[in-house]
Parts: C-alpha cells; structure tokens; sequence
C-alpha cells in the first residue's frame, strides 16, 4: 500500500535563474506551476518588471549580496511571506498568497559569477499547521501543548526553532521536557542563539532557564564561546548562569573562563565556578582550587575540596593533610584524602588522631578507604595496615576503642577494620564484645581471626552468651582460627539440646578445627531431623577421618532410623569404605526412598562388579529420585553397556532422570549418542533436559555437534544462550559466522553469553569480535565482559594472545572505556608485559598514561622498566603519573633521575611530583643511591 | 559458614546464577561477603533433594513446574531470618501509639482501622504492637485490626501456634510478661486476650507484588521493619513503590531503626515522631 505525499513533508520547489542586472535566463516548468507566469512569460524580463512590488519587500541590496559577496541569501517566509505573489496551489486557512522559502545563491561560471540562481519553495501548507499548533500551544490544555509541541518538531522548520522556543517557558514541565527533547533532535544553529538568549534574558525564570540548561547537556550543541562571552556580563546572575552552563559543557575550552572567574568580584559566581570546574575535573584548576581549599573561606572550601577530589591527583593531598586539624574543615579534608591519598596520607592522618579535638570516624574511614584502594589496586593492603600498625600512638588507639561503642553502620566497620591491623593487647576484647553489632559482624570476626591465639579465650566465653547471634558468631570465628583449644567449648554446645540453632554452625567449626575429639558427639547428630545438622556433622566427620569410623560407619547403616542410615551411607561413599560395601548394596533395596537414592547414587565409588546389575535394576525403580540417581550413578562408569543403559533413560517420562542421562552421556564422551542429544536438546519439553542435552552434545564435541548446536543457537531462551556457550567450546572455525550473527542480538544478555563464547573460543576472529564489541556495543555490561574476554585470551599464552593485548590498547583510545580497560590491563600476566610496554608508543598520551597506570599496578619488575621508560615520555602527565607509580612500586636506583626531574623538568607537576617520591624515598635519594 | 559445601561432595558450579534467581524472586540480596551464609541455608534442601550442585537446584526452581512451588516454600523457609524478641525497637511503637494512632482515627472516623506486620517473624512484632496498644488504652477506644505476615510458612506456623522460649523475651520487662504471658514449662504462650488481638496470620512475599497489594490498600500502618537490610536496593525500591502505590493516604510506613529509604523513593517523607521516625504518605 502506497501513501499519498503529504504536502507538508513534500514541499514544492521552483527555480530561476538571471544574469547579474537581474534579467531572468531561465525559468523552469515547476515555477511556471507554482506562479502561473510561463517561462516565456518571464526568460529576458528584468525581475523588478516581472515582479512590480519586489523591492517593497525584499531590498535591492539583500537581492544583489549574493553577487558581491557570494553568499547564499536566505528570504525566510516569516519575514518576507513570498518573492513572487500568486495565489496558493491547495486551500490556506490561513494566507490568500501562497508563503515561499527563497534561497538566492551566485551562479558560477567560467568568468566568475555570472548571475544568480533563485530556488523558490512553497512552504504555504508547513506555515498553515504551524499557525494552528501555534495557537494551540497558546490556548490547549498541557495534553494539547504536548502535542503540538511533537507536531511542531515533525514539521522541522529549517528556519529557526518557531513557536517551539516559546514552549521551553511553558508553565508545565511536560511541555517544557518535550520541548527540550524536539528541540534537541535538531540541532540547529539557532538553537545556540536561543539558549544564549534564555540564559541572558530569562535567568529569572526559572522554568525557561532549567530547560535552556537542559538543552545544553542533551544536544552536543558546542557554545562554549558563547558562555564564554557571558562569563563577563554585568549582571551576576547571568555569570552564575554562565558558570553553570559552562559545568555541563564537556569542551577543555570551557576550562580557562571559569578559572578566570574564580577571581570574579561576586562569591556567587566563584561558588558555580568552582562547581562547574569540578564537573570537569581539569588538572589545570588544581593550583588555584588547592589556594582556595586552604584559604580559611568556608562558603568556597568545602566546594574546592570537593573539586579537587574528581580531579583526583594524590599530588594535592598534602595540602588536604593541613586541613586535618582545622575544626571546621577536618571531616571533607579526612574524606579528600580517603578518596585520592596514597600511603603519604597515612602519617598526617594518624597523627590527627592525636589531636583531641578531630573527630575520629572521619580519619578511620579515610584509612579503610585507602586500605581498600591499594587491596583493590594494588594487591598491597599490607602496606597501609603495617604503615598504621607502626606509626599509631597508645592514645590514639584508645580514641578508636572509646569510639567503638559510640558509632554504627559503616563507621562502625571502619572502626573495627582499622583496629584490626594493630598489635595491641587492649584490642580483641573490646572488639569480641562487638560481636552482638549486627552490621558489622563479619568485620568483627574476620578482625578477631586476624588476632588469632589471643582472641581463642575471649571467643570462648562469648559463647556463654544470651545473644544467640553474638554466640553463633563466636562459634564461626572460632571455627575458621582452627585452635583446638576451642573444641571442648563447641563440643559442649552440640551436646546440649536448648542449643540446638546452633548445631549446624558448631559441627562446621569441628570440621574446620579437624580436632577427632568430637567424634562421638557428631555420630550422635547423624539422625537429627534438622536436615541442616545432619549435613554438617556428615561434613564435619568426613573432615575429621577418625580411623574407627568405617568400623562405626559400618554398624550405622543398618541402623532402625532411616535418616542415620541415609548419613551413614553417604559417608560410606564418601571414603568409599571397603567393609561398608555390602552394607551399602542392601541399601540398595532399602524401604527408605533417601537411604535407597543414596545407595544407588554411590555405588560407582565402591568399584564393586555387582554395581551394572544393581544400577540397571534401579532404573526401573518405581521412584522417580531412585531412577534419577542411577542414572547419575551411571554417568560416572565408563562402558558400552553403560552407555546403552543412559540412552535408554534418555526416555524416561521423569525429567530430572533424563537431565542425569544427558549429563552422563556427555561425560561418556560417545559420538553415538550424538544424535539422541540432539533430539532433547531440540524437543524435550524439559527446558533444563534440553540445556543437559546440549552441554553433552558440545562435550562430545567434533565437527557434528556444531550443526547441532548451531541451529539450538538461534533459539531465545536459555536452550539458545546453552549452545552459544558451547559453541565456544568447540575448536571448529564454523562457529564464527555463526556466533557474530548472534551477537547482532537486541538483547544484551544474549550478546553477553556470545562475548563469553568468543572468549573460549578465543581465535583471531574472535579476538577481532571482542574488540569491535569492546568499543560499539551499547551495553557497559557487554563491553565490561569483552574487554574482559580480551585479558583472558591475552592471559591465557595462545597464539592470539599478542593480538588481544593490542586490542586492548587499542580500547583505551575510547574514553568511556578507559576505566575497565585499565582495570583488566592490570591484571595481565607477566608474558603480556612487554606487549604492554609496547604500547608507551601509542600517539595518544592519555592511552600511554594509562598504560603507565596499569604497568604501575602490576608490580613486576618488567614494567618496572616500561615505568623507567616513561620517565622520558614527551608528555608531563605521563611523566608524571610515571614518577608516582615508581614511587608506589619502588623507586630503588632512581634517585638521580628523580632529582634531575625534581629540578629540572618543563613541568611543575612532574617536579612536585618527582620532590614528593624523593621524599618519601628518603635517604636512599638524597645520597643518590644507585 | 557453618560447613564446607566440599565435605559433602557438593559442587559450587551454578551458585552465582542461583543467587540472581532468588533474588528475582525474593528480593534477598546476597553479596559475594554473605555467599557463606547463603550455601549454608540452602545446601540442606539440594542435598535432600539428592542434587549434587547448585546448578541442578536452580534448574528445578526454574523450570521445574511440578515441585518449583514446593521448593521455593522451603527456600523462603530456610532464608528467612526468625530471630527476633518482644519489645525490640519499641521506642517506634510508642511514637505510633501516642501521636499517628490519634491523627489517623480522627482521619478514619468509625472506620476499624488496619495495622500490617510484614515480615512478622514467628510474632514477636505484631504481639509487641498489641501489648503496646493496649497498655495505652486504643482497644476498648477505637476498632483496630492487627494483620501479621511472612513469607516463611515455618515462621507463620510457629507464630499461630504461640509457643516462645527465653530468647524472645530478652527486652521484656517481667511485668509485662507477668501480665501477657503464660509459662509452659521452658516455653511461654501469649494470653488469650494478647493472641486474639492479631486478627490473620499469612504467607507473603514481599517481591511479589500481586501478593501484597491488597494487605498494604487497606492498611494505613505498616510495620516493615528489618527486612530491607537483607535486601538489594532495587529490591527495596520496587517494594516500598508498591506500598506507595496500594496504601491510602495518610500511611504510615514504619522501617528498622538501621534502614534508610533515603534515595529510594519519594513518595513518601520522613516524619520524626517523638524521636522516632516513619516514612509517611501524604
């Protein structure tokens, strides 16, 4: 079915041409429609004669500019309504002469402009509904004003944005919002004159002005210049305004206009400067930011601060260490320097400790946090926790403990974590009392873990405790410090009947501890109702080993409670005990359908010859959980009969014994079975049997599965997802075509599974498949797992793993990527590093300072080297970030380059960055140890 | 962790897609920090089910259409968390007792007027509301119905029947427990007057939004309190937005003294009420 053109979408258009005196050359059919006038009509007729009024309207000048200047003119119908009147081709509401578009450009020749050439377009029917919505937009309800405001932007008006920009004060913010989102598809050039007219004009009001802001971030409209010119004006609102628009303009030219109001005479205006240069995070504000944190002036501190912490260069953090002891600026300075400081931070921030006056959650937060940092980065929490151990005096100690009965939430983790990094005897016991804080619990154990033998007695008589949290918490820590001074203690509880919710726990801290005392205690908990108990003390024995428990296991399986027969059982199979054998196949046949399920499922450990026979047989078992468990049983016992038995179960109406007859014939390895796979994984109403059936498929393998698995791979769902994954199993170059056709999938979960395909697979087109992901996909979580996928293979020492290393320093040129991409890079093996170090001749010095960040987190001694390289790098931020990771890793033998660029380095920051590694190096440098 | 998953023979494959399930499901959110706790509650259940991992086990949740419903009761079963006592928090009560209750009967004229307890544990929280309303003289002053809820059938079981062993009473004044309870031997059961005053006892999850909408329409009160701390925080949103979107205004919503909806929603304002807080629906 064809549509008819709308004649608001399908404008008419007419042209003439004339010589330079205006003496029509040519005048084309269209026009002759349009006007009426016939081209011989018009062709030799000056245009002022063929049309009188001209020039009433339009000047002579404006219509001769194109022929002097050789500019384009354009006569928009607002303005000049038409150049030739006639009538309108189709009924207006609204005009009796038809509304012309005219554009007047130079006509070129061989001599240079010979004339001019005219297009004239009917836009009569476009203005016709732009009038109407107009009204609409004055008079309708917000429904109506809405909808005008969408019918407005479909009507897309070359000239300007029309009654549209009246809609950006709309009292209603849905209109203002549509009007914002139509206007912001169009990008027009007019569109920056009307912000720039809304903010000089409107920042008063408010709705006018949210919505010009708005504008700004959403239409990647460039008017920096612009701001820029408004950063000056008279008026102080419209600088703030500026100030603010600036913020949300992501252009490094917008970075030195608002440096320069920081000097602006209204404080104002400094505030949203300081604010707007945060949103930037500019290195090139850090100087007069860092004047600013320090000068005593409260309203533009704690904005400064703020700013500098997204810059996030440690290089600033001395100057946030001087603000520890101030009253009114310690917390934001402490918070500062938890977010950016290094191991410098450390000793003014232990120090602050010290002064009465400083609250304490702060400073302790600001450790964790670094603490955190290097444990994240840098696998190197040892270096703080020891930093802070050594360097902490008695009294500030005592502020922590005294604080620890004050806080809460996260401060109160912070409390603990800290205080579990020191050496101190008057620490465990304020901390196991802490053991009843229900939010920082883990802390509180993994701290007293930390303390090991001394904390043993203070968990112990926790666990005479009423709380029966604060006692299972006592039972878990003691569980993993593994004393067997603890066991009595335990031991006692899982006797003790009103300390039953605790069982479970306490057989797990037996089983960790390993002590054979509670031997007899555990049997006794074999036949407990609480399955949970059962489990654990079942775990706990195989844990223990006691050399009498296949003796006792033995006489248990017989036992008249089919629970202890079912424990009994299971570890009998677990030891796979020679003299519980024949115990073990009576069970076979037990009235219990659990003791009967568990016998049949761990007959393949006894390696017994009647195990076919009894297994067989189980399969016909009545019970769907027995049946289930041979054929599990099943798949663990190579043979043909074996084999033969599993594709039989395949036909088993009970699902979960065809899920275990795909998953043992997968593990059975038997191409024949191939075809049978095949079909459950196509048909089987069981979704999880089809997902069984194509795993054991892919684990077959070969060139016949990938048909298989190919076609399942088109399927949604998780049947579909199954034989993507293993698709990447197989080693077949078929695959690929078949796996990038999936990745072109809407769904990012889908195209997620397909990036892990390609990783296992792993070959050059896959190599090629993830990088082109890592940089195009739209989903971050995609692209987090293709770059991902990438360090994998770059790991993993193949033949492509060279290539997925320069993939990923390909990534890094994308600055929405750089985060993750640094995060994966850092965790490259050492056979990647000298790929990695390759990469310092990347052209884009934002690519080799991240790289300078990535070897700085490896910690190996080849990118070491590629560190020392750096030093060297024509760029200063990569020299720079260079001097602070060798300080970081180890700046031993560089002293003498430290100082060369201490003294002598174009860049300020490099010098100041080169004096604080000097510094921290100490003796070593100043004598030039190389 | 109370025991090793190893030492059964049990494997770990399938954990993480576990986790994400059941926290579709449930709401509960278990980080990589509380994975332990997680395999521990529910290695039990796999185990009896003769599974040998954690992968089977999220197949029968979810594809398994026959003994799914079954399965996810015992799970909700063994994640929820019973442990609580009378009189825990009851500075809340008392703020709800002295200055809402009486706002909400002038706006409620006549009307019997609705209070939900969800999650209720084995009881403690809505017996707590009873004893407290009580002792301020609301019953025999206005009609008022307490509604209690769990999502743990084992939960709801316990607190129909009543029965409550030393550790609930570990904040109870002896007076108070004098007057509203009944010593069994280790045990102690709530009067009858106390238990009667709990008007429905039931199972909800409170993911399930279909579930909860109709107790939170007709209830301007409700006692949400320590269940968004084992919670994601999405989880917490698309609660607390179907609260918001079911209960009549004014409505109170009450949360643990640790919980926080700020940054969650606005649909409803923190209000302090004599040093205690409620969020509050206007």
């Amino acid at each position: 079915m064809t549509q008819s053109p709308d004649p608001a979408r399908e404008p008419r258009v007419g042209v003439f041409t004339t010589d330079t005196d205006l003496v029509v050359k040519s005048w084309d059919d269209s026009l002759a429609q349009m006007t009426g006038i016939s081209p011989a009509q018009a062709r030799g007729q000056r245009l002022e004669a063929l049309v009188p009024d001209l020039t009433s309207r339009v000047s002579a000048e404006r219509l001769r500019e194109p022929l002097v200047s050789g500019a384009v003119e354009v006569l928009a119908p607002a303005f000049h309504k038409y150049l030739i009147p006639c009538p309108p081709l189709e009924p207006s509401a609204e005009f009796d002469r038809m509304q012309q578009r005219v554009v007047i450009g130079p006509l070129r020749g061989d001599e240079g402009t010979e004339g001019l050439i005219v297009t004239v377009e009917d836009v009569t029917s476009r203005l016709d509904r732009e009038r109407t919505l107009s009204r609409l937009l004055r008079d309708g309800s917000p429904a109506d004003r809405v909808a005008a405001v969408r019918k407005l932007a479909e009507l897309d008006n070359p000239d300007g944005l029309g009654p549209i920009e009246t809609a950006l004060s709309d009292e209603d913010w849905q209109v203002r919002r549509t009007a914002v989102r139509a206007l912001a598809t169009q990008r027009h050039a007019h569109l920056v004159d009307a912000v720039i007219a809304a903010l000089r004009d409107g920042h008063r009001n408010f709705s006018l002005l949210s919505s010009a802001l708005q504008l700004l971030s959403t239409t990647g409209v460039d008017v920096t210049e612009a701001l820029a010119g408004l950063i000056t004006h008279a008026d102080a609102d419209v600088r703030i305004q500026a100030a603010l628009a600036l913020g949300s303009q992501p252009r490094d030219r917008a970075i030195q206009p608002l440096i320069d109001a920081l000097d602006d005479p209204d404080v104002n205006v400094r505030f949203h400067a300081i604010e707007a240069i945060g949103h930037h995070a500019h290195p090139d504000a850090m100087n007069r930011l860092c004047d600013i944190a320090t000068s005593g002036d409260f309203f533009l501190a704690f904005p400064a601060i703020e700013a500098l912490v997204r810059i996030n260069d440690p290089i600033v953090a001395p100057h946030f260490a001087a603000l520890l002891n101030d009253e009114m600026l310690s917390g934001a300075a402490a918070d500062a320097l938890g977010e950016i400081g290094d191991e410098d931070a450390l000793d003014p921030l232990v120090k602050a400790l010290d002064n009465a006056a400083v609250p304490v959650a702060p400073i302790v937060g600001a450790l964790a946090q670094i603490q955190a940092r290097y444990k994240t980065l840098f696998d190197g929490a040892a270096v703080i926790e020891d930093g802070v151990n050594e360097s902490i005096s008695e009294s500030a100690t005592d502020r922590i403990l005294l604080e620890l009965s004050r806080d809460s939430g996260e401060s109160l983790k912070h409390l603990v974590t800290v205080l579990s990094w020191l050496r101190r005897d008057a620490v465990p016991a304020p901390l196991a009392r802490q053991l009843g804080s229900a939010g920082a619990r883990h802390e509180v154990i993994e701290a007293l873990v930390r303390f090991g033998g001394p904390a043993v007695t203070l968990l112990i008589g926790q666990l005479a405790s009423e709380d029966v949290d604060v006692k299972r918490a006592a039972v878990v820590a003691l569980g993993r410090m593994g004393d067997a001074r603890a066991t009595p203690a335990l031991t006692a509880l899982l006797l003790d009947e009103d300390e039953r919710p605790l069982w479970a726990a306490v057989a797990g801290a037996l089983a960790r501890i390993g002590d054979r005392s509670p031997f007899e205690a555990l049997l006794s908990r074999l036949g407990d109702h609480d399955a949970a108990v059962r489990q654990a003390a079942i775990g706990a024995l195989n844990s223990i080993g006691d050399p009498s428990m296949s003796t006792r296991i033995s006489g248990l399986i017989d036992d008249p409670s089919p629970l202890v027969r079912e424990s009994a059982v299971r570890i009998a199979g677990y030891f796979g005990y020679p003299d519980c054998v024949d115990g073990v196949f009576a069970r076979c046949h037990d009235t219990d359908d659990s003791v009967r399920s568990a016998a049949v499922e761990l007959l393949p450990y006894f390696d017994d010859p009647r195990a076919l026979d009894t297994l067989t047989a189980a399969l016909g078992d009545p019970v769907a959980r027995v049946r289930a468990a041979a054929a599990h049983a099943l798949g663990s016992m190579p043979g043909a009969t074996e084999r033969g038995l599993l594709m039989r179960a395949l036909d088993d109406p009970e699902p979960w014994v065809r899920y275990f007859a795909a998953i043992g014939l997968g593990r059975q390895g038997d191409a024949t079975a191939l075809p049978l796979l095949a079909r459950h994984a196509r048909t089987d109403a069981a979704v999880h049997v089809g997902v069984a059936a194509i795993n054991a498929a892919a684990s077959i393998g070969g060139e016949a599965a990938v048909p298989v698995l190919a076609a399942l791979a088109l399927e949604d769902g998780e049947r579909g997802q199954t034989a993507i994954r293993a698709l990447g199993t197989t080693r077949s170059d078929a695959v690929v075509g078949v796996l990038r056709e999936a990745l072109r999938s809407e769904d990012p979960r889908r195209r997620t599974v397909v990036v892990e395909a390609f990783t296992a697979q792993g070959g050059t087109a896959a190599v090629d498949a993830l990088a082109w992901t890592s940089t195009a996909d739209a989903d971050p979580l995609v692209t987090r797992a293709a770059i991902s996928g990438l360090r994998d293979i770059a790991n993993r020492n193949v033949p492509t793993s060279g290539a997925a290393i320069r993939s990923l320093i390909e990534v890094l040129h994308d600055p929405q990527r750089r985060t993750d991409t640094l995060t994966e890079l850092a965790r490259l093996a050492p056979a990647g590093i000298p790929l990695l170090v390759d990469g310092l001749d990347a052209e884009d010095p934002e690519v080799r300072r991240n790289i300078v960040e990535a070897l700085g987190r490896l910690r190996n001694p080849l990118a070491s080297a590629g560190l020392r390289q750096a030093l060297s790098d024509a760029d200063a931020g990569v020299r720079r970030a260079a001097v602070t990771a060798l300080s970081r890793v180890g700046a031993r033998g560089l002293g003498s380059r430290l100082s060369a660029l201490a003294l002598s380095d174009p860049s300020p920051a490099v010098q100041r960055a080169a004096a604080a590694a000097l510094h921290r190096r100490g003796a070593d440098t100043a004598t030039g140890n190389e | 962790m109370a025991f090793e998953p190893e030492n059964l023979g049990l494997t770990s494959t399938g954990l993480p897609l576990l986790r994400d399930l059941i926290h579709e499901h449930t709401g509960l959110f278990y980080d990589n920090g509380r994975y332990d706790s997680l395999t521990d509650r529910l290695a039990p259940l796999i185990l009896e089910r003769g599974f040998r991992s954690f992968l089977d086990f999220y197949y029968l949740l979810k594809y398994d259409d026959r003994n799914a419903p079954t399965e996810w009761r015992r799970v909700l079963n063994a994640l929820s968390v019973p442990e609580t006592y009378f009189w825990r928090e009851v500075e809340q009560m008392h703020g709800f007792s002295q200055h809402v209750l009486p706002e909400l009967v002038r706006a409620f004229p006549g009307q019997p007027l609705r209070i939900w307890s969800v999650p209720c544990a084995t009881g403690e929280e809505p017996l707590t509301i009873a004893m407290v309303l009580n002792e301020d003289g609301w019953f025999s002053r206005a009609p008022i119905e307490i509604h209690a809820s769990d999502a743990s059938s084992v939960a709801i079981d316990k607190a129909r029947a009543g029965r409550y062993r030393e550790r609930s009473f570990r904040t109870l004044s002896p007076e108070l427990r004098e007057k509203y309870f009944i010593q069994h031997g280790t045990e102690a059961e709530p009067v009858p007057s106390l238990r009667d005053r709990v008007t429905s006892w039931s199972v909800v999850n409170l993911k399930a939004r279909d579930e909860i909408a109709a107790p939170a329409a007709s209830a301007p009160v409700i006692f949400c309190r320590n269940a968004f701390i084992y919670f994601s925080p999405q989880s917490v949103k698309a609660v607390v937005e179907a609260f918001a979107a079911a209960m009549p205004s004014p409505g109170y919503l009450f949360v643990g003294a640790s919980e926080s909806l700020l940054n969650v929603t606005d649909r409803f304002m923190l209000e302090d009420v004599n040093r205690a807080f409620v969020y509050v629906k206007r």
